[in-house]
């Protein structure tokens, strides 16, 4: 019966996530028309407002318990959905990227690198901030710093950084080379 | 001929028609040379199955033809997947790690699917059961590799590209569909030899029509033009600040 339960579960989770990738209403971004028709606009001031720590020092002195965490749930989901919308424009621009990067124009293509680079580098981030606010909205009332997990951060900021480099490298001697 | 008949010959020769095209786009298109395990896997679903249209269907010959030629498919299956997955993992160097991460969670997937699977009742049909019980591991690791496939792929919001989108939703359909199937008739009996057959055949035809949609329709190549300026820079280096204070090294 176990195993019923789990070959049913993960052929509805595998029809699901196609479903996910397949369905109609998805932005297409082919161009830079598409990108500013369907990117979402969030205020960064607003957003380290929300996650300031003073600020929520300042709340958790001013106002009784339940209040607090109350107040300190809506802004840090105020927070994780406007993670939500910058990891879609990242995912958009790196979709953008990647069609400029196999256009002939070389100064285009380095730019695109620049931006997949860069819209990468944000989903990593992504990948440590969500799961920390997701527990701190749990529990709003915690202060405290988590373990880093998996590939240690700056590494991984590092390699990315390098291969970058090294990316650059190997178009400038083809360039060299033609 | 009979209503069911008619639509089991449909479902049959449909698939051969479509799937004899997409191999001819694929190399008018050149696209052999990018996926060669999914071209393979195509041409030899055509070339088993225009077999088996000539051989006389009581035969031992068809019946072995038909075995092997699904034990063979069902690996080029697998190896498809693979193939996409590293034809989308290939633009980012630093993720090739995680190529080889899914080699092992695909080993250690199948050793818990065959435990798992293993402990199935075995019916008097022997032989039918454990080529249900091979297809049926094949096809749990199938999925779970397409599973992995699609989280990965949404999680770090890496770009699908046109075709490796379609025969993985080919694939991710029928692999699905199939599974439920196959768990259905040899485990939980819950539907006949006559329905089985059929319903499987439809999924196929399913998945066939998907990789049709994307081969046939050819990829849009609009220049981009330009390319816009953004905050991503700021962004990164709000949530770097935020991370590090964060996270413990």
């Amino acid at each position: 019966m176990v195993s019923t339960l789990t070959i049913l579960f993960a052929s509805v989770l595998s029809l699901v996530l196609v479903w996910a990738i397949l369905r109609p209403g998805l932005p297409q971004v082919r161009s830079l028309e598409d990108w500013e028709a369907n990117k979402h606009e969030v205020d960064l001031d607003a957003f380290q407002i929300l996650l300031d720590s003073t600020e929520e020092q300042y709340l958790r002195e001013s106002l009784p318990p339940s209040e607090f965490r109350f107040f300190q749930k809506r802004r840090l989901a105020l927070a994780l959905r406007s993670l939500e919308l910058v990891g879609k424009n990242a995912a958009m621009l790196m979709k953008l990227g990647q069609l400029a990067r196999g256009e002939a124009n070389p100064r285009l293509a380095k730019e695109a690198e620049e931006l997949i680079y860069g819209a990468l580098r944000l989903r990593v981030n992504l990948l440590y901030a969500q799961p920390y606010l997701w527990l701190k909205w749990l529990f709003p009332g915690w202060t405290l710093s988590v373990p880093a997990f998996e590939v240690p951060y700056e590494e991984l900021l590092h390699y990315l950084s390098r291969v970058r480099q090294q990316r650059q490298w190997d178009r400038k001697q083809t360039l060299t080379a033609t | 001929m009979s209503l069911p008949r008619l639509i089991s010959s449909a479902l049959w020769l449909i698939p051969i028609a479509l799937q004899a095209a997409i191999a001819f786009v694929m190399l008018r298109r050149c696209l052999f040379k990018a996926f060669p395990i999914f071209f393979s896997y195509t041409a030899f679903i055509v070339a088993r199955d225009f077999i088996l249209l000539l051989l006389p269907f009581t035969g031992n010959l068809y019946s072995t033809v038909f075995w092997w030629g699904e034990a063979a498919a069902i690996l080029l299956s697998l190896g498809v997947i693979l193939e996409v997955l590293w034809h989308l993992i290939r633009p980012y160097p630093f993720l090739r790690f995680v190529f080889k991460l899914v080699w092992a969670a695909a080993f250690v997937a199948t050793a818990v699917a065959l435990a798992l699977l293993r402990a199935g009742p075995w019916s008097s049909d022997q032989l039918l059961e454990s080529i249900i019980f091979m297809e049926r591991s094949a096809r749990v690791l199938q999925v779970g590799l397409l599973i992995v496939l699609i989280s990965l792929m949404s999680r770090l919001g890496l770009t699908w590209q046109h075709y490796s989108l379609g025969i993985a939703a080919g694939f991710g359909i029928y692999s699905a569909l199939d599974l439920v199937l196959l768990e259905l008739r040899a485990h939980l009996h819950a539907v006949t030899d006559t329905a089985f057959v059929l319903m499987r055949s439809a999924a196929y035809n399913l998945a066939v029509v998907i990789w049709a949609f994307y081969f046939f329709r050819p990829q849009s190549l609009k220049p981009v033009g330009g390319l816009p300026g953004t905050d991503v820079a700021n962004w990164n280096d709000a949530l770097t600040e935020l991370v590090n204070k964060w996270y413990r090294r």
